[in-house]
């Protein structure tokens, strides 16, 4: 795919410039002569929706007192003098893969406000609403913005569901001011069971009926054509209609056999490797996220729960009560066992260099134990990470204190995660994108950290 | 016309001549589906591997004549070893993507002239030790990937022992993976017991999967019918007194039990619920 970043003095800095003018086609094709380095070409953002607690995950603290450390242990991981919460073994091992940040934080303490600012990069204005277009765009949609997908391709997908807070969907998780053309997605996973947890999908998910014949399909289109015709609807842009109909146009491509339809086939892959992942959502969810970069889609976005109970009733990691044995019997083994599948699948396939995996959550969780046994919001510090393509693995980067209640060292924010985001994207993080009432925006207001 | 206007005619029509082959070329992998663009370090990348996987063998041919060719993706094409022959020439190529393909040992040959090559992967192709050790001259390669093919841990050790540099991927051993362990169902309804009236039970309608758990309180075995949607009984199994049985089930079924004589109890109609089935001291 050519990527929308060559911009036209790249083209004339290059070296074959002037003699490609007779050459039009050429021109497209050879244009800058650069020497960055390989980026990755394909993103899957990791969101542990609720807020993880980073002392249960990847900021143990063994030595603080013992209401604020809590009752598990820390285990070491295959890079000396980092450790991981002892009920991570299987992610432990592929430390080497990961860059983990342990001093991100911002001061938004609310569910809403906190995954608005981890996922879009700023600071939440007013009362939010999730379909208002001045949003900011999610990091998902903003990545997509920059990648030109085949046609029949969704350039992001979102799985398995949307994000709610007691049935009110979530602002920040769309394509805000870049338009409607940019809001993920959301494909239901057709597989994998809820792992000791609830069941309830509440979205309206695109969910792909693929036993549907193709000539019915076509046949559908094709009376649907008609009836736009006789209707006189197919006038005007931005409206719902026109945003329904390009949803209809995508389903159709998908079901009519773009690579991503295979892809979205989880009876296509080879059990074992389905056994790899765990027959729960999670582990379904993030095998189809393979699947669909695999077949080209840019960038997908994976709620990473033990069931696909989309907010609330406590399947999120939202742990306020009975925290611990939440972590230990649910959410961490989940957690654990589906990602390292996903790092082991993508390093084994020969695709871990060439995709960023991006670890992103509301906040963290207070350092005091509450009375019900469990962790309540704490956006002071918490830890996020990324790994693989063009990350620098094995590392970690800023420091929380004792108490893993601020930074310590190296205080970063969101926003800076961000721009590191963006940086192993090739995506410049200083580009300047006009909104629909062609305001302009720098997309990120951060610095990339040091983890390339 | 001077001497220096002829020379400069000369060089720009020779470049637009190179040119010009180089763009018939990329027009000809187009039409196979390719899909063409530039490399983050300059040169083209070539891929094939989303809409391009109908490419076979003679596909290849017009790559021939492109000269900084520095990654190509024929995963999941139709290419086997001897269209590989058409890329012996790419000298800056530094990504080869031959996974999911047919190519097997007779395909390095063909590479021993790519000097620059990176990274290589051959997972999931017909490659085995005896021509991964034929890789020994590509001094620069860093990345291997060779799961799911006939290479063995000591054919990846060898070669790792001729390049220190390079990284090779074997991957894990499927049939090591244990399936995660599913929790036994936690009953959420008790089922009600209808003893014998003597009528035959209603016949099982169709309905959603569910699970169905017995115990046997009784002092002697029992055995368990399904009712079939015909209506006739179907033998499941016997359950020992003090004995619990799960069975999968759906909703709306009907599960008859006897005694060892085959006197009809009593049964149980199951619901979406998973159900919890005592069976009653008698």
């Amino acid at each position: 795919m050519v990527s929308l970043q060559h911009t036209r003095r790249d083209f004339l800095k290059s070296s074959i410039g002037l003699a490609g003018l007779s050459v039009p086609s050429l021109f497209s094709l050879v244009s800058q002569a650069s020497t960055q380095a390989p980026k990755a070409k394909s993103c899957i953002v990791l969101y542990t929706w609720g807020g993880m607690s980073h002392y249960e995950s990847f900021d143990p603290k063994p030595n603080a007192p013992s209401d604020i450390r809590g009752e598990f242990k820390p285990i070491p991981t295959a890079t000396p003098g980092i450790q991981f919460c002892e009920h991570l073994p299987l992610l432990a091992k592929h430390s080497e893969k990961m860059a983990i940040v342990r001093s991100i934080h911002h001061r938004h303490g609310g569910h809403q406000q906190g995954m608005y600012v981890s996922l879009t990069g700023h600071d939440p204005e007013g009362g939010l609403k999730a379909k208002k277009r001045n949003n900011w765009p999610s990091l998902t949609s903003m990545i997509s913005r920059f990648n030109e997908p085949l046609a029949g391709t969704p350039r992001a997908i979102k799985l398995p569901y949307s994000m709610y807070d007691n049935g009110t969907l979530m602002a920040g998780d769309y394509g805000g001011w870049l338009g409607s053309a940019y809001d993920p997605v959301i494909i239901k996973t057709p597989a994998g069971e809820p792992f000791q947890g609830v069941t309830r999908y509440t979205d309206k998910a695109l969910n792909l009926k693929l036993n549907v014949k193709k000539n019915r399909i076509k046949e559908r289109s094709s009376l649907l054509h008609d009836l736009d015709n006789q209707l006189g609807t197919k006038n005007g842009t931005g409206t719902e209609y026109d945003q329904l109909d390009r949803y209809r146009q995508m389903a159709a491509d998908l079901l009519l056999g773009s690579p991503v339809h295979d892809a979205y086939d989880l009876e296509k892959e080879d059990q074992r490797v389905r056994d790899m992942y765990g027959d729960h959502i999670c582990g379904q969810t993030l095998l189809l996220s393979r699947r669909l970069v695999e077949a080209g889609v840019p960038v997908v976005q994976a709620l990473c729960s033990a069931g696909d109970l989309a907010g609330g009733g406590g399947d999120n990691w939202d742990t306020h009560r009975n925290h611990f044995p939440k972590m230990k019997d649910r959410l961490l083994p989940v957690f654990d066992r589906s990602v390292s599948a996903l790092l082991t699948d993508l390093e084994q396939r020969g695709m871990l260099d060439e995709t960023l995996v991006v670890f992103l959550t509301d906040f963290g969780r207070t350092p005091k134990i509450n009375g019900n046994g469990g962790r309540d919001h704490h956006p002071g510090v918490y830890s996020v990470a990324l790994a693989g393509g063009g990350i620098r693995g094995g590392q970690v980067y800023g420091s929380s204190d004792s108490r893993g209640a601020e930074p310590e060292s190296n205080a970063c924010s969101p926003a800076d995660f961000h721009a590191t985001v963006y940086a192993a994207l090739g995506i410049d993080h200083k580009a300047v994108l006009h909104d629909q009432g062609g305001r302009p925006f720098n997309i990120c207001d951060g610095e990339p950290l040091p983890l390339l | 016309m001077t001497p220096f206007a002829v020379l400069f005619l000369f060089i720009f029509s020779s470049m637009a001549w190179a040119l010009g082959k180089e763009s018939s070329a990329i027009n000809k992998l187009k039409e196979s589906g390719g899909i063409i663009s530039s490399a983050d370090s300059g040169g083209l990348r070539i891929e094939f591997h989303l809409r391009g996987r109908d490419l076979q063998d003679e596909g290849l041919e017009p790559a021939q004549s492109l000269k900084d060719v520095r990654l190509l993706n024929l995963r999941d094409t139709k290419i086997t070893s001897a269209g590989i022959k058409h890329i012996e020439g790419m000298k800056s190529l530094r990504r080869l993507h031959l996974e999911r393909t047919q190519v097997d040992d007779a395909c390095i040959d063909y590479l021993a002239g790519l000097q620059q090559l990176e990274y290589l992967n051959l997972y999931s192709t017909k490659i085995t030790d005896q021509g991964l050790q034929k890789l020994k001259g590509l001094k620069s390669l860093k990345q291997l990937f060779v799961w799911q093919t006939g290479v063995t841990d000591e054919g990846i050790q060898k070669l790792e022992k001729e390049l220190p540099a390079l990284k090779i991927i074997g991957g894990i051993d499927l049939d090591k993976i244990v399936p995660v362990k599913k929790a036994p169902p936690r009953p959420t309804e008790d089922l009600k017991w209808i003893p014998s009236t003597g009528e035959i039970p209603p016949r099982s309608i169709s309905g959603d999967n569910t699970t169905i758990i017995f115990q046997n309180q009784m002092k002697q075995k029992v055995k368990i019918f399904w009712v079939e949607y015909n209506g006739k009984l179907r033998l499941y199994g016997e359950i020992v007194p003090g004995g619990t049985r799960e069975q999968n089930t759906f909703s709306k079924a009907s599960w008859l039990v006897t005694d060892m004589e085959d006197t009809y109890l009593g049964y149980f109609r199951t619901s979406t619920k998973v159900g919890k089935a005592l069976i009653p001291k008698i």
